[in-house]
Order: C-alpha cells, then sequence, then structure tokens
C-alpha cells in the first residue's frame, strides 16, 4: 500500500514531464517540420489499425455494388464505353497538337511548359475518418513506390492535393480544400494569376488578396499555373462560384468549387511530372542568356 | 489485487485501448460523424477511474500520440489532451468513485469540457481555429461514459 503515497507528487511529475515533451513535440512538428521522419515510422505502426478500420467501409462498397441492379450496371457500363470512346477520339489529336505546340513555342523561342507526366500510378484512399480539422486522405502507396514529400496528387476530374506525411507504405494528402492549403492558379479565360486557398470543412475554396477589378467571373475555370513548382501546369483546380465586389473594398471575395470532388474520389492518381513541364530554375537557364545578364550588371 | 489479476487487467486496458482507436476511426457517413463520441477518451477517463494503478499519463499520452499520427493532424496535440484528461481523473479517483453516478457524469463532462478548451486554445494559436461543430461530439461522448464504464465494471474481476 505504500504506492499510494508516493503516488499524488509521481504523478504530478510525470504529468509534467509530458506536457513539456508534448508542447516541444507540437513546436517542431507545426513550425519547423522536423518530426517528418519519425512521422512515417509511426504511420507504418498504425497501418494495421488503418487496415482494418477500413475495413467495413469497404464491405459496404462491394455489397452495394454486387446488390446494384443489372439495369444499373448496365447503364454504367455504356456511360463508360462512351467516355472512353471520346478519350481516344481526343487523344487521337492529342500527339500531333504536343508536336504542333512545342514546334509553335520553338519559333517563339521560349519552352513548352504544358506536357505529359513522366509517370503516374494509381492509390487507393483508405476510408477511414483523419483529423476533424485538417482536410487529409491517407492513400495506400509510400516512399517504397518512389512517393515523395510535397508529390502532387490529382483525381480524374482535377487537381487533389498534396503528399505530406510520408510512410515506407502509406502516405497523407493534403486536399487543396485545407486552410494550410495554397496553389497558384491561372484564369483560362483571361489568363491572369491568382492563388487559391482552402477554406477548411465547407468543402470551398477562395481566392485572396484578388483586386476589385480583375477580370474574374461565375463560370471561370481556374488552371495551375505551375509557378508553386509543385503541381504541373495546366491542370484544372476549380471553377468560379461567386464573385462579389463590396463598395469600399479594395479586394474582391472570391469563392470556387473544387473540380475533383473530393467527397466522392475513392482513387486518386500520383504524379512525377516531367522536369519540363516545371519552370525552369534560374541556375539552370541557357547559360548563354546567364552571360549576358552578367555582362549588362559589369 | 495478485499478479495474475493485474496482468490480466493490463490487457484488458490494451484491447479497449485499440478497440476505441479502431473504431473511432472507421467513416461514418458525413453528418453522423459530426456527432460521434470520442471513445477513446471516454475509455482512458474509465480505466484511470477503475484501475488507477494500471492506466498511468503515460499510456494515455502513447495512445494519444498515436492517435495523431495516424489522423494526419498537429502531433502532440491528442497526447497532450488525453494525457490531461487522465492526470484530472488519477488525481481525483478517490473522491469521484464515492459519488453517485450522476454526479460522476457531471465530472465527466467537466474533465470533456475542459480538454476541449485546451484543444480549441492551441488549435487556434496553430492557426486553425475549429468550427462550432467541434462540440457537437462531447453530448455523445459524455453519455457513452456511463454505458462504458458499467461494462468494465463487470469486465473487471473482483477486487
Amino acid at each position: 500500500m505504500n504506492t499510494l503515497f508516493i503516488r499524488g507528487p509521481a504523478i504530478t511529475l510525470r504529468f509534467l514531464l509530458l506536457v513539456i515533451v508534448s508542447a516541444a513535440i507540437l513546436v517542431a512538428d507545426h513550425r519547423y517540420r522536423a518530426l517528418e521522419v519519425p512521422r512515417g515510422w509511426l504511420l507504418t505502426l498504425m497501418q494495421p489499425v488503418q487496415i482494418i478500420a477500413d475495413w467495413p467501409t469497404q464491405r459496404w462498397h462491394q455489397w452495394t455494388a454486387v446488390v446494384s441492379s443489372h439495369v444499373h450496371l448496365m447503364q454504367q457500363n455504356q456511360h463508360l464505353r462512351e467516355t472512353n470512346q471520346r478519350l481516344v477520339l481526343e487523344h487521337q489529336q492529342f500527339a500531333s497538337l504536343q508536336a504542333e505546340n512545342q514546334r509553335l513555342h520553338a519559333l517563339l523561342g521560349s519552352v513548352a511548359t504544358a506536357s505529359q507526366p513522366a509517370r503516374y500510378q494509381l492509390a487507393r484512399i483508405y476510408q477511414v475518418s483523419l483529423d476533424p480539422h485538417s482536410q487529409q486522405v491517407q492513400i495506400d502507396r509510400g516512399s517504397d513506390d518512389q512517393v515523395y514529400l510535397g508529390q502532387p496528387v490529382i483525381s480524374s476530374a482535377g487537381v487533389f492535393g498534396q503528399v505530406v506525411h510520408l510512410g515506407p507504405t502509406s502516405a497523407q494528402v493534403l486536399q487543396i480544400t485545407d486552410e494550410d492549403h495554397a496553389i497558384p492558379v491561372i484564369n483560362r479565360r483571361s489568363g491572369e494569376r491568382a492563388i487559391v486557398r482552402g477554406e477548411g470543412p465547407s468543402g470551398l475554396l477562395k481566392l485572396p488578396f484578388l483586386p476589385a477589378h480583375a477580370d474574374i467571373q461565375q463560370g471561370d475555370l481556374l488552371l495551375t499555373s505551375g509557378l508553386g513548382k509543385t503541381f504541373p501546369k495546366g491542370y484544372p483546380v476549380a471553377t468560379v462560384r461567386s464573385v462579389s465586389v463590396t463598395a469600399g473594398n479594395n479586394f474582391a471575395s472570391v469563392v470556387a468549387v473544387p473540380v475533383a470532388e473530393p467527397d466522392k474520389v475513392q482513387e486518386v492518381l500520383l504524379l512525377w511530372p516531367d522536369r519540363g513541364s516545371l519552370p525552369v530554375e534560374p541556375a539552370e537557364m541557357d547559360p548563354d542568356l546567364q552571360r549576358e545578364d552578367d555582362s549588362r550588371d559589369e | 489485487m495478485n499478479d495474475t489479476e493485474s496482468s490480466r487487467d493490463g490487457w484488458l486496458i490494451l484491447a479497449t485501448f485499440l478497440g476505441a482507436i479502431i473504431l473511432d476511426k472507421v467513416a461514418l457517413p458525413q453528418p453522423l460523424t459530426l456527432f460521434r463520441p470520442d471513445l477513446l477518451t471516454t475509455v482512458v477517463i474509465c480505466w484511470s477511474l477503475l484501475a488507477p494503478r494500471l492506466a498511468g499519463v503515460g499510456i494515455a499520452w502513447l495512445a494519444g500520440l498515436m492517435v495523431d499520427v495516424a489522423g494526419g493532424g498537429l502531433l502532440g496535440l491528442g497526447a497532450l489532451v488525453l494525457s490531461l484528461q487522465a492526470y484530472l481523473c488519477l488525481m481525483l479517483y478517490q473522491q469521484v468513485r464515492v459519488l453517485p453516478r450522476f454526479q460522476q457524469v457531471f465530472f465527466v463532462l467537466l474533465v470533456m469540457a475542459l480538454a476541449g478548451l485546451l484543444e480549441v486554445a492551441i488549435l487556434s494559436a496553430a492557426g486553425k481555429l475549429p468550427a462550432l461543430s467541434f462540440w457537437y461530439s462531447l453530448p455523445a461522448s459524455v453519455l457513452s461514459w456511463p454505458l462504458i464504464y458499467g461494462l468494465m465494471m463487470r469486465w473487471r474481476l473482483p477486487s
């Protein structure tokens, strides 16, 4: 029974120690992003839990697929066939258009920026509930599949997010709707550049710091501009839902809807962008051009 | 309490922690998931009151850390919040155990609300102020406590 008397202070001491350790971890992880490696190990340790928790939802999806009617499946099949045919038709022209684009860019003396990714891979989303304060999903690919931190992730409709935490066999993807996520875009209609930020739980996006006179309207499609060096150029991100300008405010408040429909997606594509599709680093620029710059400085 | 009994309870504690973590992660449809109870918190509070010699702040902290990693959010937040709740229960278990059940539930409500306030404070300091729906899960968590507590009292060997 002697433990009864030393218990109080001992437990307080232990608790205080844990508070200090927690605070250190919070700062090191949130402010300095210094704990990605141990995070990856622990993620591996927790993967059995994710797989078990994913199982009921997975079975439910399979079961609804089994009991969905013959007619429904036929309709779905027909729809997929039509989509496939349309894509094949469009793809036939793609090669010649790409060649033509490159030729025209060469004539203008600029580097063609839109190109197909070097490699891509399909990843399944674990149907488990993650941290409710951030918009994330977990996928079944990790560093063993050459996934890297900051890797762009797209769905069949548009940009989905980027890899933020990485384990050997799984990774966590921050969606573009998260408050911490921002992505540089270009308006397809007007060519104006902007930043698209996530709005958090609402699943919408906003365009902060856009001047009130900016050329943007409802229904505009926003594409990745490739300036952030994370996402390759030319992938659809969002469509503008509303633009409102209040008198006396220098900035327009613009709300956009993600094209990717993050809630309905069950599989995503990991992209390994082609080096040519990202803007060129100053150090990698044509040496002749750089020398010209240097001589101008002198 | 002899050694075999305490080792049996130790395994029971580990099993219930793991079970709660898994159940918390099962995906639910969108509106329901806002109101779901936080089962791991409930289990931590139950064991801290029932078996204070076996379930300490350390295991609560570790469980919280693993949930943080699996959730992908702020690392260390869940660990801090869970160990705070375990600590409060461990310090006060002698007083709380003799209370009538209704007042015990009120004590659990206070502990969970305090932990929620700490969580909101840290989240907003990190620039992620949670929506009001953050609190929707509190009633279910508090109400799940007497059920799980009753079950656990039955599971344990009389001591």
